[in-house]
């Protein structure tokens, strides 16, 4: 290997880590004002008893206690709660939270999961919350860095930049990267499980393959997401590896039904076939007994899902057949449209124009079939979800590991400006960082503009949040909009007042009042009517389905003036109530 | 020499990038100062019985953050505009709202992106409204198509204006269901009236006594509607209607469909002299399950 090929290298080893520090820290920065999603606050509390495990655990196997491994009241004491969810990402925001956060746990009681009678011993860098999405955020960076390194081995350095940063600036995958939850990580998962089997493909080195393997049981073990990836893979390396069919004249010895097994059996289809459900079942105790029953129940859970509703184009849906327009209307109002712009034209370039892009093939390596793969994965989970059976109610966080692979796209056609604008080097060396920040900039200004309300975000041609409103878009789900109101609760409510919270469920507010977001004394007023009738404020998220919910208020406090509207560009997301005090009786 | 189209292409990009980037630093927004700025307006202009209507609805939280206070539920819940001599209507242009469908704006004034129009109308003239009378009505059961005898149902809770914080509104209870006068949430609307809950095996009947003043001349406007949409998710079949107008001398049958709106009927009353007349109006459904029947009526000349 020549110094120059070395020192390369080592550039965009730097610059994958660069990507991987900037990306956690930026969003571990943006997270700060992020307010907690309601699907968040059922983590935490999961996260917690799946630190608790390790940790009884751990305490036990250094006690000599091997026995505590095949335990299983100690397994399903701390595994049974949200089992409908692979453990992967609890378990990792809940060694996060326990390693780092500022622990005042024992005079804390009620707030968290489980009872902590004493201060836990941790590092103390992070607050609660920052310290249980810290892994997401890590995840998030290590996609980023990922996918860098796939641009920088197809299409060069400029656009694997660019493709790397639009992967994370894309208003709605930053802000669910941002939370405790499974969409993103599972994008992120998904990206580099795929990164190593187009190593594989590209190296033919069996460390590739057997790390697809491991990422790709890591992936099952954080959401089912993660089950429609074998097929894709392997539709793709049966078309990339067609000449292992036909064979060499030479090699007389193998027969033909070795070299279909070749063909067939390829080392990262082993490998995940394999090592995928041994790391997926490791990683999840809850599934070491009853494993048949369990996987059943878990399957089905997400067989059956219950539609939630989603308002689109005016319409509230939450019954199957959904549109099937819905998945690319949504891609087409809420992605950056220059994202959009340059992946529909790397598509076009990297197909017609091949030559005119590519990166020449390092010595030793092959074509991995990167176009297609790409391609591929950018449309494989949008036409899952355009499936009319499939529900929509998540948006575009059901087909978010689409994302990174449109940002290749994008980096694709980057890549053929800047080297077919000008054929001079020194040319090149100008245009490269003026496009990269040229194509980045309104990626990263949708980003700012959004914060903190990413699922509210619409872009340019749905005429922002406004014109979304007006055309009958869904606002919000998950209630994280309440973050915004709580400045006015805390500075408005007697002490002790109870809430109606509507969609903000008791473990986000739990989350909120331990890093000092809302006032510990505010209380919850219960869910449904007879919690709007016994509360003395209440606020409503704005959905179309949630209409009825202001109605309870208006009719339980004789009023319909809102004391605080949260908007975001004006558009309300959250409205608060007070109940008016009642008039004295005459003396 | 490097070919045209990747410089087009390259000033493509450009142009929607630098477009974008503009858009995103100065989006389309409603400002707050605009939409104060309107409130006074519409606020020294209003007078005792104005309707305010907002379109669109989702800048209704905005506009009662400033004007709840002339903005009570029974205009907010409204069926329809046609009781109001006087609109303001703050729009988003192009919207309009379907109260001033037809009208022309004696005055338009625009704040930023917001525009506050003055319509008027002559107003018909509700002569008895069943929502307001849902107290004088009288509630009961039976089974339809026997001669059981109807069990009647009675008030329990606080009477309307008398709620307290905790304590659930009134409402006439029908064994397991009831009928109670609420905003309704009909097609995701707000509408005031009279829900009832129907129950598997049992005909409601709601009867109201209109005196004759209020009866003759006027015709009969029923507004019909599912409340409650996850009830309507899971209700099953349509509900029926049958309203009787004077014990039997006028009869119409009306269908609930479970995703309709708020659908308007109009019915021709009997016109005979009474001292007073009968409104009898008959709730069931094949399956009751989930069917929370919402309705508002006026007699109107």
């Amino acid at each position: 290997m020549s110094a120059g090929v070395k020192r390369a290298r080592w550039l965009d080893i730097a610059l994958a880590l660069l990507l991987f520090c900037a990306t956690t820290m930026g969003l571990l920065l943006a997270s700060r004002s992020q307010g907690f999603a309601r699907d968040e606050g059922y983590y935490f509390h999961a996260a917690e008893h799946h630190a608790a495990y390790y940790e009884e655990l751990a305490s036990r196997l250094s006690k000599g206690e091997l026995r505590a491994l095949t335990d299983r009241a100690l397994i399903d004491r701390y595994f049974s709660y949200n089992n409908e969810h692979p453990p992967l990402l609890k378990t990792l925001f809940g060694l996060s939270w326990r390693t780092l956060h500022r622990c005042n746990c024992p005079s804390e009681p009620g707030q968290h999961a489980l009872s902590y009678p004493k201060r836990h011993r941790t590092l103390g860098l992070l607050t609660n919350g920052e310290a249980m999405r810290l892994p997401s955020h890590l995840l998030a960076g290590a996609l980023c860095a990922a996918v860098y390194l796939i641009g920088r081995r197809s299409f060069g350095r400029a656009g694997a930049l660019c493709a790397a940063g639009l992967t994370i600036l894309a208003p709605r995958h930053f802000f669910h990267a941002e939370l405790s939850c499974f969409d993103a990580p599972v994008t992120a998962m998904l990206g580099v499980t795929t990164w190593a089997y187009l190593r594989a493909q590209q190296t033919d080195k069996k460390s590739w393959a057997v790390l697809a393997g491991v990422l790709f049981g890591l992936s099952l073990s954080t959401k089912h997401n993660a089950f429609f990836l074998p097929p894709l893979l392997l539709g793709h390396a049966l078309w990339l590896r067609r000449d292992l069919l036909r064979g060499e004249a030479s090699d007389s010895r193998q027969t033909a039904t070795r070299r279909v097994l070749r063909y067939l059996f390829q080392p990262w289809a082993l490998s995940m076939a394999l090592l995928g459900p041994l790391v997926y079942l490791l990683s999840w105790p809850y599934l070491w007994f009853q494993t048949v029953k369990r996987f059943t129940w878990y399957v089905g859970f997400h067989l059956h899902h219950v539609h939630y509703n989603i308002e689109y184009l005016g319409q509230n849906y939450n019954r199957p057949p959904y549109p099937w327009h819905y998945v690319p209307v949504m891609t087409l109002l809420t992605m950056p449209v220059v994202t959009l712009l340059l992946a529909v034209l790397g598509a076009l370039l990297w197909t017609l124009r091949r030559e005119q892009l590519i990166e020449p093939l390092p010595s030793g390596e092959r074509s991995g079939g990167e176009l297609p793969l790409v391609l591929l994965s950018a449309l494989w989970p949008m036409l899952i979800i355009m499936r009319p059976g499939t529900p929509i109610f998540g948006a575009e966080k059901h087909w978010l590991p689409s994302v990174p692979f449109v940002a290749l796209l994008a980096g694709a056609a980057v890549s053929y400006l800047i080297r077919q604008t000008s054929r001079h080097a020194r040319h090149q060396a100008v245009l490269g960082p003026l496009l990269v920040g040229l194509v980045l900039t309104p990626a990263a200004l949708s980003v700012w503009r959004s914060h903190p309300y990413g699922l509210s975000h619409y872009n340019a041609l749905a005429g922002g949040p406004v014109g979304a409103a007006n055309l009958g878009m869904n606002r919000q789900f998950w209630g994280y909009s309440v973050r915004g109101a709580m400045p006015f609760l805390n500075r408005a409510l007697a002490p002790n007042t109870p809430v109606y919270f509507h969609d903000a469920n008791w473990f986000q507010l739990r989350m909120s009042q331990l890093d000092g977001f809302l006032r510990r004394d505010i209380a919850d007023a219960g869910m449904e009517e007879p919690g709007v009738v016994g509360s003395r404020a209440a606020m409503v998220m704005h959905e179309k389905h949630f209409n009825k919910y202001e109605y309870w208020i208006w009719d339980a406090y004789g009023t319909t003036k809102p004391s605080f509207v949260q908007t975001h560009l004006g558009v309300p997301l959250c409205t608060v109530y007070e109940r008016p005090s009642p008039a004295r009786g005459g003396q | 020499m490097s070919s045209l189209l990747p410089r087009l292409l390259l000033a493509g990009v450009a142009v929607v990038a630098v477009w974008e980037s503009v858009s995103s630093l100065r989006p389309p927004r409603i400002e707050d100062s605009d939409v104060r700025a309107l409130a006074a307006a519409v606020r020294a202009a209003h007078q005792p019985g104005d309707l305010i209507a907002v379109a669109p609805a989702w800048l209704s939280p905005l506009i009662q953050r400033e004007l709840g206070d002339l903005m009570p539920v029974e205009h907010l819940a409204r069926a329809d505009g046609l009781r109001f001599a006087r609109i303001s209507e703050v729009s988003l242009p192009p919207f309009h709202s379907s109260d001033v469908q037809g009208l022309s704006s004696d005055e338009s004034q625009r704040f930023g992106s917001l525009r506050w129009s003055r319509f008027h109308q002559t107003p018909v003239t509700v002569a008895f409204d069943l929502t307001e009378h849902f107290l004088d009505a009288t509630v009961s059961q039976r089974v339809p198509g026997t001669d059981a005898i109807e069990r009647p149902c009675l008030w329990t809770g606080p009477l309307p204006g008398t709620e307290l914080p905790g304590i659930a509104r009134g409402g006439f209870s029908c064994g397991s269901t009831r009928s109670e006068r609420r905003t309704m949430e009909i097609d995701y609307q707000p509408r005031r009236g009279i829900v009832t809950e129907l129950e598997p095996g049992q005909q409601t009947l709601l009867r109201f006594s209109i005196p004759d003043e209020a009866w003759q001349g006027t015709t009969l406007h029923l507004w019909l509607g599912l409340h409650d949409y996850h009830r309507r998710k899971q209700a099953q079949g349509p509900a029926t209607v049958m309203v009787d107008l004077d014990d039997g001398r006028a009869k119409k049958e009306l269908t609930i469909d479970v995703q309709q709106g708020f659908v308007h009927h109009e019915l021709e009353l009997p016109q005979l002299r009474a001292d007073v007349h009968h409104l009898r109006i008959e709730l069931s459904a094949q399956s009751a399950p989930h069917h929370l029947v919402g309705l508002h009526g006026e007699l109107r000349r």
